[in-house]
């Protein structure tokens, strides 16, 4: 478009009533005719009839169930008001979606907390020894994004005599345990206090009764205020949709835990509770190879968890902060 | 005087009284306290319908005093290659002669305790090649291995059926079944060694 000057009223048709230059930057005259209601709806329904057939034309069947099912989704209530009908409904459409999108049927479970049950977790600093055999697990386990590299475990190589882990290397990639380093894990502690919950301005993450901070992934609007609440780092955002290469996709998910997130919401580690409300252990406990973590219920005293915190030394990380995880570390 | 500030002095009593409590929490007690001294809620039998009952053929039931613990271990006869011993061994060994050592099991090295500690017939019971033995002779069953183990690293053993050492198999709930010593430790060699990492961690670089 080239450089316009502003049309001045006297050498333009312009009719819009103004005496100084009207400053539209239009120089296409506007017709100062008042049209008469018969044309003027005349040209409105032509105009609609032509828009809808372009919109038909363009949308590929796909496209219309998919914007549907969207569009019901959008209007969804947080998990914790649905009623089971509603929440059934909406892992109907869920399914589906991720159907249409990976050609793989998953299935999403909404399995609540069992009575009795309170999860608890003791990492042993002799033992781990830096294989990330748990980080690998958990990013299989838990559909995580590739592209961005997600991972909920962190581990760090601390060198011996310094346990600050601000301290300790992240991202180490040789041949471990290294001479005159320790290794320790963190990831979401599942607090009792915790205060990411109190951050979040809508509601969209909780505690559960049997211990774990969820998250609703349809309802977090993504402000990340229980990101710079979480004093151990333990949350992650999406910044790009996350993908998942349709063969490596884990098909058994939970509504609040491993299913398909969108661009703009939080996720953490979640204990697995996809299996873990099943009864099995986390895969990062499953998948160390020298028995570092210890899983378990907390209220069951004659649990591996409560053995741990019975008899060996234990202490929590940030202990000051008054948030009360329930992921304790020990040394043999 | 006193009476114009008896209002605001009331206030801030009833406010210190009512304000410190902490959101669902007792300030007194930590949380292990709080675990402990929780009521005793059984968890209903049926509530991992997805855990299912034990392959007891594949385990032993180990009954152990210190915990006080009662759980399955792994078999280890079904997973041993060379299994039965007496195949080959038909007489008795009574000490390891080096030539003969060099000729068969020459793919075991042995680096448990110091040089000189460990011999065969230390573990090894020599006249029946299928058991093992204790230090005091109490012949041991390769299925229960965990009972020679334990005679000499009887604190890892306790922690070990307690809880805080070994593996539990798949499932946190139900009947506890963990990994016996020989299913994670070779008893020649039981230290882990180096190994490269099995992923890593990068930030993620701008593509997106």
């Amino acid at each position: 478009m080239s450089t316009e000057t502003i049309p001045k009223v006297s050498d333009s048709n312009h009719g819009c009533g103004n005496n100084e230059g009207c400053g539209c930057k239009s120089t296409k005259p506007v017709n100062n005719e008042k049209m008469d209601r018969r044309s003027a709806l005349a040209h409105l329904i032509k105009g609609a009839v032509v828009g809808a057939a372009a919109m038909q034309a363009g949308c590929k069947p796909g496209d219309w169930e998919e914007r549907s099912i969207k569009w019901e989704e959008y209007f969804k209530k947080n998990f914790r008001v649905m009623s089971n009908k509603e929440r059934d409904e909406s892992v109907k459409r869920l399914v589906r979606l991720a159907e249409m999108e990976n050609g793989k049927k998953v299935e999403i479970s909404y399995k609540g907390p069992t009575k009795g049950v309170l999860y608890g977790y003791a990492f042993n600093i002799s033992k781990c020894k830096g294989y990330m055999d748990c980080v690998d697990a958990c990013v299989k386990e838990n559909n995580l994004d590739r592209d961005s590299n997600m991972q909920y475990i962190r581990i760090f190589e601390c060198e011996n005599g310094n346990m600050n882990l601000e301290d300790g290397k992240g991202d180490f990639y040789h041949q471990v345990p290294a001479e005159g380093h320790f290794y320790m894990g963190t990831q979401c502690f599942q607090c009792e206090n915790p205060p990411c919950v109190k951050a979040c301005p809508v509601g969209a993450t909780w505690k559960e009764p049997d211990g774990i901070v969820v998250i609703d992934y349809d309802w977090c609007i993504g402000c990340r205020y229980c990101q710079s609440a979480c004093p151990y780092w333990a949350r992650r955002f999406n910044w790009k949709s996350p993908t998942v290469p349709a063969a490596e996709i884990n098909p058994k998910q939970h509504y609040l835990g491993n299913r398909s997130k969108k661009k703009g919401v939080m996720e953490k580690c979640t204990f697995c509770i996809q299996r873990t409300r099943e009864g099995q252990l986390p895969a990062c406990a499953e998948a160390c190879p020298t028995g570092a973590r210890v899983f378990g219920n907390l209220l069951d005293p004659n649990s591996e968890i409560r053995y741990v915190l019975a008899n060996k030394k234990v202490f929590r990380l940030k202990e000051d902060l008054g948030t009360q995880p329930k992921f304790w570390y020990f040394m043999d | 005087m006193l009476k114009r500030i008896f209002p605001f002095y009331m206030l801030v009593v009833c406010a210190l009284l009512v304000g410190c409590k902490q959101e669902g929490h007792s300030s007194h007690h930590s949380l292990l306290k709080e675990i402990e001294m929780a009521p005793r809620v059984p968890v209903k039998s049926d509530a991992f319908k997805k855990v299912p009952p034990l392959a007891a053929k594949q385990f032993v039931l180990v009954n152990w005093e210190h915990p006080k613990r009662t759980f399955y271990t792994t078999k280890r006869k079904g997973q041993l290659k060379r299994f039965k011993c007496s195949g080959c061994h038909t007489s008795k060994i009574t000490k390891r002669n080096e030539v003969q050592f060099k000729a068969t099991h020459s793919d075991i090295v042995v680096q448990h305790a110091k040089k000189g500690v460990l011999q065969c017939t230390t573990c090894h019971d020599s006249s029946n090649m299928n058991l093992l033995r204790t230090p005091s002779g109490k012949k041991v069953s390769f299925d229960r291995s965990y009972e020679l183990c334990s005679s000499c690293h009887s604190k890892r053993a306790n922690d070990w059926a307690g809880g805080g050492h070994g593996k539990r198999i798949k499932y946190w709930a139900g009947q506890r079944a963990v990994k016996t010593c020989t299913s994670c430790h070779n008893p020649h060699k039981p230290l882990f060694g180096k190994r490269w990492p099995k992923t890593y961690f990068r930030l993620p670089t701008k593509k997106h």
